[in-house]
């Protein structure tokens, strides 16, 4: 009978109980009519009817469950047995056990962290609804948009339930001093409602809230408020300072809702609007250039798509036309016109962190399950081995009477028992795994907040895991033990002289599986450490060690921007009278430091192919910048004292910008103008060409960078940043700086950084990676290598007699441990060569994780394989030690 | 009481309920028993307790098929039919009982 049968039985027994009770019915009927017939009343016919049928409920019982009760019973008979079987072999159970649980913790731990960025969604009212509005050719990204254009979006925006707008801030908590950040979110009136948030304390925004000239109010996230209020219920109706202006706080939002962004959890909620109040003016919320609103919407559940497509395409022309940005020709302006609104699903939140580790996440799932399937090997081997050693257990079960598939039924259950314990011990493993691996995603600022709650996708894929690899190694050594003629197993001793054919090839297949798979991890491994490597020794075209980097931020002064380039100057003077700093200097933009600003320009003679060609990086320095940051200047002067605000125009440009624009000549004295709406404006003259620098990410395509002088600009941000080369250890100086700047002003707010600590954060996923890959790719060495071990040991116990038959007749020990090492040696070699070849095919899918490596980078190749063989051939070289030293005459005693 | 005698070797159970519905094609649980001592001259009586487990069991095993009916007497009943699979077994099952029968009574007459 077919097991989907008796699932059946066991699921709709309530029919078949039912169906039962009336065919006995009919039964005892008939029964009775045929006693009446013969005379018997009614009465005793109905009695007599019953006792001949017996007890009807047992019966119904055994009819039912006649083959489920047995199913059943044989079912915990094997899972007793193999209890009892494992526990006869603790040494292989455990090894078994251990293989798995490393195999399936690492794939749980790495799913679970997918399962946490990629799958879940978000904690609010029906998640399926949210889209994620795209402007497509507007902006400089289709998912931002200006506030004009989203004011001019929310009020046409009646085809969806409801709209909202965000955009991510940080807010300084201090007054002056070292600054204290918290992440902030800006978010428009209607955000919490649509959303479908609750408050735990107060109330969330109204759309009442969010209106031009606002007050300022502010929501705090749960976690926000018990960390910083100790979840005190008066903090409701406070004051809490941000970036030095009071808002009200009005309520806390639910704990299980922690923002939109997946990874990234949102402290202080507050009003589009009070970033008027944040920096002091409405014009910002006009600003047509500013692209820093996302904007999500709620569809209603039964309008249909098309209908939303055509109704966005209806509102694009008056919604472009009316937030036409200024500073654009007019070619420009008919283009951006002519911008589409679209929507895209948003299920999970938006979240740069998704995108940033996909690849990463998936190539490390990809990993973790190729160590699984190392695991599965040496355990699959394992159970062959001690198939061979119970070859007579199952020769008697068969010679009795049991069927083959009893027995591979028992054997599999073994198998899946082994892989249940294995589960186990990885659940716990992983548990532990995915909060380290967690707190390495977190790095510098970027703190990582993720829901790692184990939810039913973990328990299926785990369970799904386990099943799969408890039968995948275990149904090849069942197949073969049931298919022993027990005849021939009986009548063997156990040992014949020697046993080439049958199990063992199997067993030298997978131990060649294993070192090929083994192969493939230690190489990707190999390339990604070596692309890390490649992006931390390459020159970056500064020194970035002993620069302490300060960032300053004068808003909470209230300074008006004239008076800036004084107060910077006089700031600058201080600093570099502190002790322990040998040269200090200031910049508009540091390098690596999340900061970036850009601009087109116009060389004369230089004819740009596309959009990006004649844009390029900026930045403001004053004297000595390069000297501090140990950029080498390759011609020309450092800006100097003699530039001022009514000297000439001067810039510094790196070797790329004078490559690209003045190829041939010497860029030192060649003009250059600013962009200005399509024509030339502003005129530069060069006066120096530096070293090239990196600029924002060290992977970056383009690095060319225009430097101006500090000292020129008339009207700077309010923030600036210090960056001061000190004698001894940077932070030697850090108390000294404290105080010098708050003597200048209390309301200057800071932080501190060092260069090398930036660029290190930038290298947080590489780094990651590589080490990640570089352990599990050890962890696949290590169990490929136990599974050589093992074969290797098990083949020379078994040659015991033929290798003590050698030595008895003068074969020399060298020459046996050769022959040992030879066959180890041989599988290596297969692995290696098979190895190589799944490599290059594999490789190919991360090679946009590499940098400066090809995915077929021979050294990294020759490195893994001699790796790989040499210790290989050293686990090896023990079982070969032992065979060679193997005393003949006890050898052919034991026979 | 001796029970044996009416009791029916095991496992010939199932040949004796596909002979009956090969011979009468469409039949309820009773007139199963009912056929069986009829055909048997009241030699082979089949319990309820063994019929029904083995009704059940024959049926998934897909040799019979089993559909609600009514009977002759108006009454809700269960009809069992032989299936292509079912036939191929009496086939089988005949051919090994008679192999059987055959065998024991060559031990018979030789003893």
């Amino acid at each position: 009978m077919s097991w989907y049968r008796r699932l059946f039985n066991l699921t709709r027994s309530e029919k078949l109980t039912r169906d039962l009770d009336r065919e006995f019915a009919h039964h005892l009927a008939e029964r009775r009519d045929t006693l009446m017939d013969s005379g018997m009343n009614a009465h005793d016919a109905d009695a007599e009817a019953r006792r001949k049928f017996g007890n009807a409920t047992s019966q119904k019982e055994r009819t039912r469950d006649v083959d489920l009760m047995m199913w059943l019973e044989t079912c915990l008979a094997d899972i007793r047995y193999a209890f009892r079987a494992l526990r006869r072999s603790p040494a292989f159970a455990l090894v078994a056990i251990l293989s798995l649980a490393l195999g399936i913790g690492a794939n749980t731990a790495i799913f679970s962290l997918i399962d946490a960025v990629m799958l879940k969604s978000l904690p609010v009212s029906h998640p399926e609804q949210l889209v994620a509005v795209k402007a497509v050719g507007a902006g400089p990204s289709d998912y931002y948009f200006t506030n004009p254009l989203w004011e001019a979006i929310r009020d046409r925006a009646d085809m969806f339930a409801g709209t909202f707008a965000t955009a991510n801030t940080r807010f300084d908590l201090t007054t002056g001093g070292e600054a204290q950040q918290a992440s902030g979110e800006f978010v428009s009136g209607d955000y919490f409602n649509v959303l479908g948030v609750r408050p735990a304390a107060g109330r969330l925004f109204y759309r009442t809230d969010d209106v031009r000239g606002c007050r300022a109010t502010a929501v705090l996230s749960s976690a926000f408020w018990s960390s910083e209020f100790g979840g005190d219920p008066h903090a409701v109706g406070t004051l809490i300072e941000l970036s030095g202006k009071r808002f009200e706080i009005v309520g806390v939002a639910d704990p299980a809702y922690s923002g939109i962004a997946v990874g990234s959890p949102t402290q202080v909620y507050v009003p589009l609007c009070a970033q008027a109040v944040i920096s002091g003016s409405e014009a910002d919320l006009d600003e047509r250039d500013n692209w820093w609103i996302t904007i999500t919407a709620r569809v209603r559940p039964n309008v249909a798509a098309a209908q939303i497509a055509s109704r966005l395409k209806a509102i694009s022309v008056p919604v472009f036309e009316s937030a036409m940005p200024t500073n654009q020709e007019v070619k420009q302006q008919q283009n951006f016109v002519k911008s589409t609104l679209s929507i895209e699903p948003r299920t999970a939140g938006l979240t740069g962190f998704r995108d940033r580790y996909r690849t990463a996440l998936y190539t490390l799932m990809v990993v973790v399950a190729v160590v699984l399937l190392i695991a599965c090997g040496n355990v699959a081997n394992l159970l062959l081995a001690r198939a061979r050693v119970r070859q007579r257990e199952a020769a008697v079960r068969l010679a009795v009477g049991a069927g083959r598939s009893r027995l591979v039924r028992q054997l599999l259950t073994e198998s899946l028992v082994l892989s249940m314990f294995g589960t186990v011990a990885g659940v716990l493993l992983a548990m532990w795994g995915t909060r380290v691996l967690v707190s390495l995603l977190s790095v510098g600022r970027g703190a990582v907040s993720l829901d790692l709650t184990v939810d039913i996708r973990i328990l299926a894929f785990t369970s799904t895991i386990a099943i799969l690899t408890g039968v995948l190694f275990g149904i090849v050594p069942a197949w073969r033990s049931a298919n022993v003629d027990p005849q021939e197993a009986m009548r063997g001793s156990g040992r014949g002289i020697t046993d080439e054919r049958g199990r063992f090839p199997l067993a030298k297949t997978l131990v060649v599986g294993q070192v090929a798979l083994s192969l493939v991890l230690l190489v990707a491994a190999g390339l990604l450490l070596g692309s890390f490597e490649n992006q931390t020794s390459i020159d970056l075209g500064f020194r970035g060690e002993g620069v302490l980097v300060v960032q300053v931020d004068t808003r909470q002064m209230g300074i008006a921007g004239d008076g800036r380039p004084e107060l910077f100057r006089a700031l600058l003077d201080r600093l570099r009278q502190v002790p322990g700093v040998r040269v200090a200097a200031m910049t508009g933009i540091i390098p690596f430091g999340n900061m970036s600003g850009s601009t087109r320009i116009h060389v004369d003679g230089f004819e740009p192919q596309n959009e990006d060609d004649a844009t390029v990086w900026v930045d403001a320095a004053s004297p000595r910048y390069f000297e501090t940051i140990g950029t080498r200047m390759v011609a020309g002067r450092d800006f100097g004292a003699s530039d001022t605000r009514s000297s000439p125009k001067v810039a510094i440009v790196n070797e790329a910008v004078a490559a690209r624009f003045y190829a041939g000549k010497n860029a030192v004295g060649q003009t250059f103008a600013l962009d200005d709406r399509g024509n030339p404006g502003e005129k530069y003259e060069i006066v120096g060409v530096v070293k090239n620098t990196k600029y924002r990410s060290i992977t970056e395509e383009r690095s060319e960078t225009i430097f101006f002088s500090a000292a020129q600009e008339t009207a700077p941000r309010p923030g600036t940043v210090y960056v001061l080369r000190t004698e001894g250890p940077t932070a030697a100086v850090i108390p000294a700086v404290r105080s010098a700047i708050k003597d200048m002003n209390g309301l200057i707010s800071f932080n501190f950084n060092t260069l090398d600590g930036l660029v290190s954060n930038s290298l947080a996923r590489p780094r990651l990676l590589a080490k990640l890959s570089l352990f599990f790719g050890m962890l696949a060495l290590l169990l490929a290598v136990v599974g050589l071990y093992g074969t290797m040991t098990y083949s020379v116990e078994r040659r015991r007699n033929e290798i003590g038959i050698r030595i008895a007749l003068g074969a020399a020990r060298t020459r046996v441990l050769a022959m040992v090492l030879g066959e180890a040696g041989w599988m290596v070699f297969g692995g290696i060569v098979a190895g190589i070849a799944l490599a290059i095919g594999a490789t190919r899918w991360i090679s946009s994780l590499l940098y400066g490596v090809t995915p077929t980078d021979v050294t990294t190749y020759a490195l893994s394989g001699a790796v790989l063989a040499v210790v290989a051939l050293a686990a090896s070289a023990i079982p070969a030690w032992r065979a060679a030293r193997l005393d003949p005459m006890e050898a052919l005693r034991e026979e | 009481m001796s029970k044996s005698k009416n009791d029916i070797l095991q496992g010939t159970l199932a040949l004796l309920i596909l002979k009956s519905l090969a011979a009468r094609g469409k039949l309820h649980g009773y007139a199963i028993t009912s056929h069986i001592q009829a055909a048997s001259s009241d030699l082979l009586r089949v319990e309820e307790g063994s019929l029904y487990p083995a009704l059940h069991r024959m049926e998934q095993d897909g040799w019979l098929k089993a559909e609600w009916g009514v009977s002759e007497k108006n009454r809700d009943a269960r009809f069992y039919t032989l299936t292509a699979a079912g036939r191929r077994q009496l086939v089988h099952e005949q051919a090994s009982w008679s192999r059987l029968t055959d065998g024991v009574a060559r031990v018979l007459q030789y003893a």
